[in-house]
Order: C-alpha cells, then structure tokens, then sequence
C-alpha cells in the first residue's frame, strides 16, 4: 500500500482568545486526523461549529497550527513558509461555497482562469488561451465564456468556472467547501455529476466538506462526521450510510424523506 | 447625454456642467477673460471701486481691477488647489491604508498611529501652522492642506482592505499561490479605490474651501496673482458699501464647493448597494 | 373547509428590461389546518407569492388574481389588514427578523400590545406562555436575553413565538429551516406540527427542500416558472409525481440514484421571467416533450385530489 496523499496527524487549530486574561479557548478542531488515499474522495460532515471549516481552512494554510502535522505528498505541509509556500500551493485546488463570492467581480472570466496560470509562472498567449479554453470545456462550458463576467453567469456555470480555476494547475489535491450548497436541486446534480466525471477521467483525489450529509454521500469513498471539533464518527461511505453507529450520525441524515 | 442624467441625476448633472464650465474658463482664461492683464494683476487706477455696469460686468477691485476677469482667473488656483490638495491626499493616503490593512501587525500599528497624531489635531489649525512655517505660495498652501487630509484617507482604505481581505475572491487567490504584491494590486485595490474615489469628489469642495481660507488669512498665493479667498479678504475692507468685491469671488467658491459636493453625492448613491 | 383560495395569481414587476413576470398563473388551495408545501427551485416565484399574500409585493407591482380569498376575505383588498393579524411571515433569517438591540421580553412586549388590552403583567405572563409554548427553555430569563444571546434555533422559536402573539392562524413559512442546522432545523419542523395540531394553525411552507416537504407537509404544489405545475397529497407528489418537472427535480437529488453513478441532472435553464412562454414552460427542458408541448399550453389533469399540468402525462405512472 502506498503511502497516503493527504495525512493528517492529532491536528490542533486553536483561535486566540479576546482580552488578555481572557481563558484559553476551547480548540475550534481538537486531535483530528485524517488520510486520504490518491484518487480517492473524503467526506468531511458536519454542523455549524463542528470544526470542519477550521480542518479545511488549517489544509488550505489560511489559519495557524496549534499542534499536530500535516502530510501532503510525502512533504511536511505545515513546514513550508514564504515564497515556497506560494509554490506548493499550485498542488491543490480550491471550491469555496458561493462562485458569485469567490470570483472576483470586476474581471472577466479569462482573466480569473489566467491567475493561477500567472502564478506559476505561465506566459500570456495562444498556449494560455487554448489551456483555458480547455478547462472550460472539461467543466461543461463553451470557450466564449471567457469574455464574460461572472455576474453574467447563472450560480452552476459560476461554480464550473470556480472549479476550472481550481484545476487549472493540475493539482494533487481538490479541496471543495459546500461547492453545491448555494445552488438549486437541479443545478447541484450537474455540479456532482462534473466532479464525479473528473473523478473518473482524471483520478482526481477531494476533500468534500459539507453540512448535507446525503450529497456528499453520493460521490464520497470515505465519510468522517465531525461535532464540536472533534471526530465522531468515521468510515467508508456505505457503511457509515447503512449502519451509522452513532445517533447524531442518524440525525444528520435528515428527516422526512428515505431513500 | 440622456444617460448621463439617468446616472448623475438632474442635479449631479448639472453641477458637472458647472464643473466642468469652471474648469474651461480656468484652462482658457487668458481668452475668455474681457481683461486678461487685469485678470493676471495689472492695476488700473483710472477705474476704482467700480460698481457692476456693461463696462465691468461684476464691478472692479480697489486697484480698478475688472472683478470677472479675476475672478476667471482666480478660477485656476481654487481649481488646482481643490483637485491638488485631494490628489496628494490620495496619493499618500491610499497606499499606506492598503498596506497598512493588507499587512496588519506592527506595520498596521505603525501607520495607524502616525494618522492618530495627524487627526488630533484641528485639520484647519495644523494646515495654518504648516502653511506659516513653509511661507506663503500656491503650492506651499497646497502641501500644507495635504499633509493634514491624507490619514482621513489612510483610515478609509484600511477600513476598506480588511473587509475585502476576507473576501473569499481574496482568499482563493490566495490559495492559488498568486503573491502578495499582485493580489493588493490586482484584487483589493480596484474594489477600495472606488469608494475613496467617491470621497475624494465629495472632498474637492472643502479642499478648496480650505485652500481658500488659507489665502484669506494671507498665506496662500502671493499677489498680484487672483485667488478667490484672498478676493475675498481685500473686499472685506470695503463691505458692505462696495459689497461686489467680496461677493463675486465669494459666490464662485460657494458655487463650485456645491458643485463638487453635489456631484459626489450623486457618485456616491450610484455607487450604494454595490458591494462586490 | 378552504382557507386560502388563489386561483390564476400573477404579479407583475415593471423592470428597465421590461416587465418582470415573477408570478405567471398559480393556483393554490389550501384546507384548514393543512401543512401546504410550496416547492420551487430559485426564481420560480414561490417566495413572490409568499409577499403578495401579505400584501408586501414591491412597490409598482401588479398583483392580479381571478380569486384571491382568504377565509371568505378578498386579499386583494385586505392583505394589509390581515397582515399581522390574521397572517403572520416566519422568514428565512431569524437574526434578520429579529430587532438586535431590543430585548426579547420587548419585542413580544410590543407585538402583544398592539394586538390586546391587557396590562403590562398580563402580557409578559402571556409573553413568557408564548415562549414556552414554542418549546424555550427557562421562557421568563429569556425576557431580558437580546437576539445575539440565543442560537440560530432560538431565535427561529422566538419569531414563531411572535407570530402565534399576533394571533395569527395562518403562517408564511418561507424557507424557516434552511438557515438552521440539520438537526435544528428537524426540531422546528416538529414544532410547527406540534402548533398546527394543538392550535388549529394553517402553514404555507415555502421550501426548495423535498425532505422538508416530506417531514412536514399534508399537501404540496410544485411551481415552475411562475406556474404551478402540479398539486396533490404531499405523499403523491413526492412518491408518484406526474409532472415531469417534479419527477425531474426528484431523479436529481443525490440519493435517487446508487452510490456514484450520475445523476439526472436536469439540462437547461429556467425560462427568463421577462420572455412570454409558448406552450408548457417545462418542454424545453422534458425528455418526453412532444412537438405539441411547444405550443400549445398543457390541459389541467385531474385525478381525485391531485392535480396537474402536462400533454403527455396523462395518467400514470
């Protein structure tokens, strides 16, 4: 078995607390580890408070480690700093929730493709146009798109463009934070249906996070349920699905409906 | 033109107009003045003190002077001076807010803390002392108003770069390994500059108004060269009987004050509601 | 007995691109003391129909009904002054909903009052029952608890609290849980029955949510483009759709098809709300759409309380 893509070790993400006698606070994620095999897609789940967004936005390196370790391909992530930070980054893409927030509004669709291009170091011209055009075109969108805007867009061809960005450099690593909770029935289908097609064709490895239990379980090979910071309860899908050994695990499958 | 009114407004238009009539005379002064050399400060003792009449259309100062012609050419300094001093306020002003909120930390601390020496003290006095201690001249008076302006500035773009650092457009750039150079430029600035841009319209007014209050204190331009607030103060001796010599450079700053307040109110409520 | 009888509601709002028809032709009948989902994906005008009840449709808005009857009572006349009375809106956000810097003791204070003639004691006793009876702990300290101070769930409760203060025995719940937490969001849902059924309560559930619909509802009316495409026992809808359109938007939620496999993700977008449609609204995107669905509007099918739109479906499945 080879080693993991994605390890996490007894992570600890601790907000400071306010006031400088205030009491240490309780830690937002407390003693959560993870491994994520390549290719293969994890479900993180949880409520508001869970701790969830922490673990991602601890992966993602947008907030500070109290303690514990993070692996990514082999390298201690949480040791890289500065200008080579910047570069490892290229290794892993990012969904956030609401396309309309997480492109910026005032340029065009080409120019919100390019950006990570940029970074890496790219040249503008015909290679970077057709590399674009070609992102587009494996999230389900026609090459004209990229003179447009993304107000101009309707919110599931806003999140394909957000999801070409994330893909653009090729990364290991695909990190989605509720990448279908701020759109409709319909166009939530189209988006799961287009990461499961890249899942497929390009053995792309996720970090699912999400609040709705029932949509990451669709796609998700691993499930982890996540309540106030710490890890409840974890498993492969179908057997979470089917024989969840924790009440709160039942509650979060919802109400009403079963399929 | 239609579509300018659907944006501006009447009013937002039509102090556009008045701007923009005060910047033509300013810029062409030397031809639409009826007595340029008067305009520019040559003495026309034969004509003292005269009343509004078909000859001087807004009467003549106490060295006979024709009022319209200085007050066309006075038109240049208030101008320059009200576009200079909140030029250089932004120019200054901008970048630290950005880097200052960008950055956050002991830099943050830093600057914010110079801008709370600045704003403890009265603008206008600290601009009359920096003014007096540079000497009199356009651009010493313009300096002066600018030095004590730029933190207003400052404050507003801090404010402006800590809401959209958390943007998550930021925050995904961020993610993508783009530097830290590129996203203030190419993702914070064009979003916190729009609201300072606003401001600095609505800002013009008062900027003049204080360049002008400077002057009338005696330290902004030095004669012969026309300047509204030193008009302003050499009518003084003469008010109320000879009341046009005051009045007509008084009435100008009033006017385009108005204007540029009014026309960034209008920008201002264009902009409202549209937050990225 | 027919509580609310809407029959070809339309609102109309004038827009610089030309009319905006967020409400097309709905039709909606509720009975009392029913549970009526009113399912929609964003845009198909179920939140507008939520407003024109209450008579809060924007301003410049033509609201036009061949019925419009609450209780016997033209809305179209009334929803003003059955706005607060008779009809109260439990909306999406209850920290929206909620003044942040009154107390809550205040705000049921200043509902109760306008509403009663009791003294001052007699209203907080009402006050502290109301909070109780929406399932708040410890109903007299939250009094003087402000809105920040009490979990999204609280504050839900505390706005339905209000409502039931007004005296209210027709609700618009437009959207109450999605705000909320999963397991929050159930404990509302379980309190809305629990009022229905002890206080003879009728509820308009405004939802995107078919497990929403499911938990709670006795009836249900799909809306699609400003229409209402199907109705019938929520039952029904949920397990036996005829509509095409509700049969689609129940193929695309993640759990109608096995682990991984694609799902029937509906190609297309919802008509544009400024351009007339020709013939059924749904046949540009229906898999079984004939030539005739393009032109000619679909006839009304009705079998036994259940209710649709459609050419093609005329009967089963």
């Amino acid at each position: 078995m080879t080693a993991p893509l994605l390890d996490v070790h007894d992570l600890v993400v601790r907000y400071k607390a306010r006031g400088l006698f205030a009491a240490p606070s309780k830690p937002a994620v407390d003693r959560v580890s993870l491994s994520l095999p390549a290719g293969s897609t994890l479900g993180i789940v949880g409520e508001s408070g869970s701790g969830k967004s922490s673990l991602l936005r601890a992966v993602l390196r947008l907030v500070p480690v109290e303690s514990g370790s993070i692996t990514l391909d082999g390298q201690d992530w949480l040791a890289i700093h500065g200008p080579a930070l910047r570069h490892a980054r290229h290794s892993i893409g990012f969904v956030a929730q609401n396309p309309f927030l997480s492109l910026s509004p005032r340029l065009t669709i080409a120019q919100i493709l390019a950006e990570p291009l940029l970074a890496r170091g790219d040249k503008p011209g015909a290679a970077m146009q057709d590399r674009m055009a070609l992102l587009l075109s494996r999230c389900g969108l026609p090459p004209d798109f990229l003179a447009r805007r993304a107000r101009e867009l309707s919110g599931g061809q806003a999140q394909r463009v957000s999801i070409a960005r994330a893909l653009a450099l090729n990364p290991r690593l695909l990190v989605l934070d509720e990448p279908t909770s701020a759109l409709d029935v319909s166009v939530q289908a189209q988006i799961l249906n287009l990461l499961m097609d890249l899942k497929a064709d390009f053995g792309l490895s996720m970090l699912f996070v999400t609040h709705n239990l029932k949509v990451v379980a669709h796609l998700a090979d691993q499930l982890m349920v996540m309540r106030g910071g710490s890890v409840v309860e974890s498993g492969a899908t179908a057997r979470v699905m089917s024989a969840p050994q924790q009440v709160y695990t039942r509650e979060l499958m919802g109400f009403g409906r079963r399929a | 033109m239609s579509g300018l009114v659907r944006r501006l407004g009447f009013g937002g238009t039509l102090c556009l107009a008045l701007i923009v009539t005060f910047a033509l005379l300013a810029l062409f002064a030397p031809w639409l003045a009826p007595y340029p050399d008067q305009g520019m400060g040559t003495p026309n003792v034969i004509a003292k003190l005269k009343p509004p009449s078909a000859t001087f259309w807004l009467g003549t100062d106490h060295l006979g002077r024709d009022g319209l012609s200085r007050v066309i050419f006075g038109a240049r300094v208030s101008m320059s001076a009200g576009l200079l001093i909140v030029a250089f306020s932004l120019l200054i002003g901008l970048p630290v807010g950005l880097l200052a909120g960008y950055f956050g930390g002991w830099a943050d601390e830093a600057l914010m803390r110079v801008t709370d020496v600045f704003l403890a003290f009265p603008a206008l006095l600290l601009a009359v002392l920096l003014a007096a201690a540079l000497g009199p001249g356009l651009l010493n008076s313009i300096v002066a108003v600018a030095v004590t302006w730029w933190p207003w500035y400052a404050r507003m773009a801090r404010a402006e770069v800590l809401v959209l650092r958390g943007q998550p457009y930021v925050e995904a750039a961020s993610v993508m390994g783009v530097s830290q150079g590129r996203i203030v430029i190419r993702h914070i600035l064009p979003a916190a500059a729009r609201p300072l841009l606003v401001q600095a319209a609505l800002d013009v007014g008062p900027a003049l108004l204080t360049a002008s209050s400077l002057s009338f204190l005696g330290l902004g331009v030095l004669p012969p060269t026309a300047d509204w607030g030193k008009m302003v103060d050499e009518g003084r001796k003469f008010f109320p009987d000879r009341w046009w010599v005051s009045a007509a450079p008084g009435i100008a700053i009033f006017l385009l004050a108005l204007a540029f307040s009014v026309l960034g109110d209008a920008l201002r409520d264009r902009e409202g509601g549209k937050r990225p | 007995m027919t509580l609310l009888d809407i029959q070809g509601l339309s609102v109309t709002i004038p827009s610089p691109a030309g009319p905006v028809q967020a409400v097309r032709r709905i039709d909606l009948n509720i009975a009392k003391g029913e549970i009526h989902g009113l399912i929609g994906e964003s845009g198909c005008g179920k939140t507008m129909t939520g407003m024109a009840l209450l008579g809060l449709a924007p301003a410049g808005a033509q609201v036009a009904a061949r019925v419009f009857q609450f209780d016997g009572i033209d809305l179209a006349k009334s929803a003003d002054a059955l706005r607060g009375r008779r009809i109260a809106l439990i909306s999406q956000d209850p920290a929206a909903a909620l003044n942040p810097v009154l107390t809550i003791g205040r705000q049921m204070d200043d509902v109760l009052r306008t509403h009663t003639l009791q003294p001052k004691a007699d209203r907080t006793a009402a006050a502290v029952a109301l909070l109780a009876a929406t399932g708040l702990p410890d109903a007299a300290k939250l009094l003087k608890r402000y809105p920040h101070q009490l979990s999204g769930g609280m504050q839900q409760r505390v706005v339905i609290a209000q409502a039931l203060a007004t005296g209210a025995d027709f609700l618009i719940a437009d959207e109450p849980t999605t705000a909320l937490d999963v397991t929050v969001g159930a404990q509302v849902l379980a309190l809305l029955r629990q009022l229905v059924a002890d206080r003879g309560l009728t509820v308009l559930m405004i939802t995107h949510d078919m497990d929403v619909v499911a938990a709670v509802c006795d009836r249900a009316t799909v809306l699609y483009a400003g229409l209402s495409v199907e109705t019938g026992p929520a039952s029904a809808i949920l397990t036996r759709p005829r509509h095409p359109y509700t049969a689609a938007l129940l193929a695309a939620l993640p759990d109608a098809a096995p682990h991984g496999q694609r799902l029937a993700a509906i190609d297309g977008q919802v008509p544009a709300s400024t351009k007339p449609i020709s013939g059924c609204a749904f046949s540009p995107r229906c898999p079984a759409a004939m030539t005739l669905c393009h032109t000619v509007p679909p006839p009304a099918r009705v079998r036994g309380d259940h209710r649709w739109a459609c050419h093609v479906a005329e009967d089963a499945p």
